[in-house]
């Protein structure tokens, strides 16, 4: 009955996976199947480096290969920032404007445009930056200097265009919720170097959760460990870090822990080791009460990198704060973190449906500095070399107007992100949309692809970084996924 | 041997009337073990007859003694009621329990211990998590609003009450499947439909393809029954032939087709009696908050009008000159770009708020109105009874095509409803039927479909089902991957042992209290979960077996993430035994609510139940919102309700302890269990402290080591408090009891001395 009775010392199926898979496959005894064997073998190789390790899931282990970007800040602009008025100049836009949308451009897919929708052109003025002649609008002033840092990518594409399947998207791969985000995958592959510090970090903003909620960066069907964890403002950024309901001191835990490690040694099997685990985790979390308000006491810091950061403004001291945070996380060894901009109410997010300029001109003034300083403190620090810079969001927008309106739609057939630091070569322009800046044209990056490149950079490879799942092996990029070179190489 | 091959291929796309032709297997993939129908092995003869307590026993031992391993010892008395009352119901035993336990020694003291948590209410409040797991149960939508879903708890209700009454399993299935086909008119079949519409579902505004939305249902639909029911992987051939099973594409529909004509349909069940009561109960209210709406609409409207003049201001001579134009002299681009004009003068609450909030007073007086309104608007009633179920308004059902990698402008050719072809190519000839007994308001499709997953001959349904109860009561599957039967999941370590299960398990009528009671009664289960002395035997030959696929020992378990918070309250005296209901708000933390998504001007997003005593609820009542998770159940591997779970992953990692020691919920209840301590054991009495401290969380007596180390710490911590407090660097967490004489600090250290006990290993895991 059992067709897998063969020779084993026990009747039973082997205890891992991968012989029970090679037995298949060799049993398949075809072409197809040795060619397959090479590359699952890789895959069963990529899944022991993961296994492998200390009673800490975090541990840091090294990548499928070696890789500038040790960490990634991944800067997330919730609700869709336009890429034809920050980044995609489109001339020939403006000269349309008000004007129907020429059927040549085919018909539009957004969340609310109707039909025979009217073009809006912008109203930005553009300039060319650096060496490289980088093209940057007014809405962005301090972005101007590091016109030569940050690589573009302009022909960027996506699924939806509503919210929360497209934030599920960009930050799991898929536009269904439950499935791990590209921190929980980076931090699955490489672990994290901080031993008193989460791997991942997610800050989001103040005044509300983005779109989708904490599915976007959920561990899904990994293991718990590999979740975001949300830092919130304030000397105690992580939940639980401190009770709020009681006044205790770290010298009376320390006594409680002490007893609880005493009963832990002489309880059940000591050399268990998941239970050792266990008391290995108490011992992290006892650190990282004392590390994490530490990490974000920003009292150290000078007054020149607080200014730089725009703490001393009302307008960007939020979002410089974060900023400013993110690099002293990096310095620490944290593997993966991530800032939201943008959230709760719609006057919070980059989603400008009514009027882009009002929208843009708030957001991008609370944002523009603070991301311009973290990039010139991480090259100031030497810590853009091994830290990939992501900028992005879920989708860009519309060419044309919502309804008539100052503002623009949904778009997902076309928008522009950038990255920095972490090998990425700065100055670079990859992709194009169309004239008016709807649809890729050239070198189309779809989020499967960014993912895949963002994994590359880091070390990793989005083909061998699976987890089996339901009888699936799961991967970051499903079944797609192109490695964007032209970055880089 | 089972092999990707899958004779039909889809080449082009097909023209709209193209009938798909039926699918035919080759011999290996028919001969996969899974899909035959199960027949009933003898009981295996073993050598140590003795051990033996029922038939389990002799497979299991029969597998050990074939290559020569031994089974494990029994375990003790203590971990053995721990376990069970664990397995059964959730949570751990009282200490009068496991004391009449221990004192009972007649032949079959565990036999009675095992009947009364079988017929325990809390038996099915245990089992019914396991279900929802499956059913990824939540009671909100998912994705961005993430709106409520009030009915959904009577769908948890009844799973509960099924497993409690021992619904015949064949029963509990085709209920779900299609309760308005099998039980037209009855309520609670009605509600048991809900399982198909547990799942996270996108509501949000614009536009939205009908046919991609539909699809997206029908996906999460057939998915989760071709898993949950069949241990089948269907979801991996929406988009192209199953890389690894036998299942093309043209099954993937033609299963998705039983569903084709079930709609997502809110019945009310209430009687006119009930709405009628609701109804002017809401009035009355509303008549209430009328006054107070129209209060807040003066104080805003000098805003509002300054608002709109200011944003007036903005517009251009264009568009001004635009906006005067009469409407049927505008060009229709001038007729979209007027509406544009007007949708820019639109004043939001954004606005108001922030023209208010220069105004202390007026903004005072608004947020003063805005709490009056919502603390009204909490006193309504919840909406009249529905039942949110997956059911048919009528008997025709529209055809199902097959969409060419799962996109619905790539339409292929036509299916005809059925179950999947390479299980029916098993069982005799015309198991499944070709034509329906439609009636006035149902295809029949999914009685059909129930029908044929409930016969005796099954090869799927039964073993499924036997191994998930195995997995749940052993740690591990007699097939590792539970919902996963196909060639890629794991095949049985003991298939003689799991087809017996599940021909049993017909058998007994489809009951499954007999099967539980079969195996936490059997030898195999009363094993030590030990490993024992470093050179014992087991310890050697589970070196060999390290997964322990032959169950040689128990397999030690970390209690669940609910059954964690449950056996905190359970043991600190506060755990609150109602039962059903809708779920329950409990204090979250302020950083949790945050992450409530809202666009809107919201008072309390989390309105708390206001009843204190319904937060010591058993977690499975608790009110669960997809996107926001309790911290505690987060980080000990509770599913995220996403998609089925049949097996939870167990993590360990910092954020454990965080919340096991500082949060407002550990806390308290380490609070309440000294306080326990302290009001039950006379007050200078030291020793029956701790000793009750032990019963209560661990079921066993402290050694004299143990009470030494108590009595070191009390004393230590204490000094240390009091000297603290003296110098007024710390204010003192106390029980939730204080003897009249006893002092603040020692008080204070039995605080510390029960979270300790809380988050020792032995009370984490079942032994």
């Amino acid at each position: 009955m059992n067709p897998s009775s063969t020779p084993n010392r026990c009747p039973g199926p082997q205890p891992f996976q991968a012989p029970s898979r090679r037995e298949f496959l060799k049993r398949t005894g075809n072409g197809f199947g040795l060619l397959g064997l090479a590359s699952l073998l890789q895959t069963d190789l990529a899944r022991a480096a993961v296994a492998v390790g200390s009673d800490n899931p975090l541990a840091a282990r090294a990548g499928h290969f070696p890789a500038k970007a040790k960490r990634c800040i991944f800067l997330f602009m919730t609700g869709g920032p336009s890429q034809m008025d920050l980044f995609d100049p489109k001339p020939v836009l403006n000269t349309l404007d008000g004007q129907p949308l020429p059927s040549s451009f085919g018909k539009i897919h957004s969340q609310f445009v109707e039909a025979d929708p009217l073009c809006l052109g912008s109203h930005r003025k553009f300039g060319k930056y650096g060496e490289s002649g980088m093209d940057l609008s007014d809405l962005i002033p301090s972005m101007h200097v590091h016109g030569d840092d940050i690589a573009l990518i302009r022909s960027c594409v996506a699924d939806n265009v509503i919210h929360a399947p497209a934030m599920y998207q960009m930050n799991t791969g898929r536009t269904f919720m439950g499935y791990p985000s590209l921190g929980s995958w980076v931090t699955y592959g490489l672990g994290s170097e901080s031993e008193n510090l989460p791997a991942y970090v997610v800050m989001s903003q103040p005044e509300g959760t983005p779109e989708g909620g904490a599915p976007c960066w959920g561990a899904g069907f990994l293991p718990a460990s590999y979740q975001g964890t949300l830092f919130r403002p304030g000397p105690n950024p992580i939940l639980n870090l401190k009770p709020t309901s009681r006044d205790q001191s770290l010298p009376q835990q320390r006594r409680t822990l002490d007893l609880l490690r005493q009963m832990n040694q002489t309880d059940l099997d000591p050399g268990d080791s998941e239970l050792s685990a266990r008391i290995a985790s108490y011992e992290l979390a006892f650190r990282m009460q004392s590390e994490a308000p530490d990490a974000v006491d920003l009292s150290r810091e000078s007054t020149a990198t607080r200014s730089m950061y725009g703490l001393d403004d009302a307008r960007t001291a939020e979002f410089g704060t974060r900023c400013l945070l993110a690099r002293r996380l990096v310095e620490r060894g944290v593997r993966f973190v991530q800032l939201y901009s943008g959230g709760g109410p719609v006057a919070m997010q980059w989603d400008a449906h009514d009027d882009l300029d009002a929208n843009h001109e708030k957001m991008c003034g609370l944002t523009d500095k603070p991301v311009a300083a973290l990039l010139k403190d991480l090259k100031r620090t030497g810590l853009l070399e091994e830290t990939l810079v992501v900028w992005g969001a879920e989708f860009g927008r519309t060419p044309v107007a919502q309804k008539g309106s100052r503002g623009r739609d949904h778009n997902a057939t076309g928008f522009t992100m950038w990255m920095a630091g972490g090998g990425v070569k700065g100055g670079r322009v990859v992709g194009a949309t169309d004239e008016i800046g709807l649809n890729a044209i050239e070198d189309r990056a779809h989020v499967n692809d960014i993912h895949a490149t963002i994994l590359h950079l880091m070390g990793l490879d989005h083909k061998q970084l699976t987890h089996l799942h339901n009888g699936r092996d799961e991967r970051l990029t499903d079944v797609a996924g192109k490695v964007i070179t032209k970055l880089f190489a | 041997m089972p092999f990707l091959g899958i004779l039909l291929v889809l080449t082009s796309l097909a023209s709209v009337d193209d009938v798909a032709p039926p699918e035919s297997f080759k011999p290996e993939q028919k001969g996969h073990w899974a899909y035959q129908v199960p027949k009933r092995p003898a009981a295996p003869a073993v050598r140590e007859a003795k051990w033996i307590r029922n038939p389990i026993d002799q497979f299991i031992l029969s597998g050990l003694e074939s290559v020569g391993f031994v089974h494990a010892p029994d375990s003790d008395k203590v971990a053995l009621i721990r376990r069970v009352t664990f397995d059964l119901t959730g949570l751990p035993p009282s200490p009068e329990e496991v004391g009449n336990f221990l004192r009972d020694k007649s032949a079959d003291a565990y036999e009675k211990v095992v009947d009364r948590l079988l017929e325990s209410p809390h038996f099915g409040e245990r089992w019914a998590q396991h279900w929802l797991d499956l059913a990824h149960y939540a009671d909100s939508n998912g994705f961005e609003l993430d709106a409520e879903r009030p009915d959904a708890w009577r769908y948890r209700d009844w799973v509960i009450k099924a497993l409690n009454q021992d619904l015949p399993y064949s029963d509990f299935v085709r209920l779900q499947i299609a309760g308005d086909e099998v039980a037209p008119g009855d309520h609670d079949a009605l509600i048991a439909t809900g399982f198909g519409r547990c799942g996270p579902r996108e509501v949000v505004g614009g536009n939205i393809d009908p046919a991609v939305r539909r699809q997206s249902e029908l996906t999460e639909i057939t998915g989760t029954v071709g898993s949950v029911f069949l241990g089948l992987t269907m979801g991996c051939a929406r988009c192209h032939d199953h890389k690894f099973d036998a299942l093309p594409t043209t099954d993937y529909y033609r299963l998705q087709s039983c569903f084709a004509g079930a709609e997502m349909i809110d019945r009310p069940i209430a009687t006119p009696e009930q709405e009628k009561l609701i109804k002017d109960a809401i009035t009355a209210i509303d008549a209430q908050i009328a006054p107070l709406r129209k209060s807040m609409a003066e104080l805003e409207a000098p805003y509002r009008k300054s608002i709109q003049e200011r944003k007036e201001a903005t517009l251009t001579e264009e568009e001004h000159k635009l906006l005067a134009l009469p409407e049927q002299d505008r060009t229709p681009a001038q007729k979209k770009k007027a509406i544009g004009v007007r949708e820019s003068l639109r004043v939001s609450w954004e606005d108001v708020l922030e023209a208010v909030s220069h105004i202390p007073n007026d903004r005072a007086e608004r947020e003063r109105l805005k709490r009056a309104i919502h603390d009204l608007e909490v006193t309504k009633p919840r909406p009249a009874a529905k039942a949110m179920a997956l059911a048919e308004p009528k008997p025709e059902a529209p055809d199902t095509y097959v969409y060419r990698r799962g996109d619905v402008a790539l339409k292929g050719p036509k299916v005809a409803p059925r179950p999947p072809g390479i299980v029916i190519a098993n069982l005799p000839d015309h198991s499944f039927p070709d034509s329906f007994e439609a009636t006035e308001s149902n295809s029949g499709r999914r009685k059909a479909l129930a029908d044929w997953l409930t016969r005796p001959d099954h090869p799927l349904t039964s073993r499924v089902i036997v191994n998930r109860l195995w997995m749940h009561h052993f740690g591990r599957g007699l097939v590792a991957t539970p919902s996963d039967f196909g060639v890629r999941g794991e095949a049985p370590s003991n298939p003689e042992l799991l087809d017996w299960l599940a021909t049993e398990l017909v058998a007994q009528g489809w009951k499954l209290k007999g099967l539980h009671r079969l195996m936490v009664t059997s030898a195999t289960y009363r094993q030590t979960s030990s490993l024992g002395e470093p050179d014992s035997p087991l310890r050697k030959q589970l070196a060999d077996d390290p997964d322990n696929t032959l169950f040689s020992k128990m397999n030690r378990r970390r209690v669940e993430a609910e059954s964690l918070r449950d056996a905190m309250l359970f043991v600190s005296g506060e755990y609150n035994t109602k039962f059903g209901g809708p779920g329950v708000l409990v204090p979250i933390e302020r950083e949790v609510e945050d992450l409530i998504f809202t666009e809107a001007e919201v008072v309390h997003l989390w309105p708390v139940t206001p009843d204190q005593t319904e937060h010591n609820r058993r977690s499975i009542y608790l009110f669960r919102k997809r996107n926001v998770r309790y911290p505690m159940f987060d980080a000990f591997d509770a599913p995220d309700t996403q998609t089925a779970c049949p097996q939870r992953l167990n993590s360990t990692h910092a954020l454990q302890p965080l919340v096991m020691l500082n949060s407002d919920f550990a806390l308290g209840r380490a609070k309440a269990l000294a306080g326990r301590l302290l009001e039950d054991v006379c007050e200078c009495c030291f020793d029956p402290k701790v000793d009750l401290a032990y019963q209560l969380t661990l079921g066993r007596h402290p050694t004299e080591d143990e009470v030494g180390h108590a009595r070191d710490f009390v004393d230590s911590q204490s000094e240390f408090l009091r000297r603290r407090a003296a110098k007024g660097e710390q204010s003192l967490t106390l029980p939730t009891f204080l003897p009249e004489a006893m002092e603040l600090a020692i008080a204070a250290a039995w605080v510390d001395f029960s979270l300790a006990m809380l988050n020792r290993n032995e009370f984490v895991y079942i032994p």
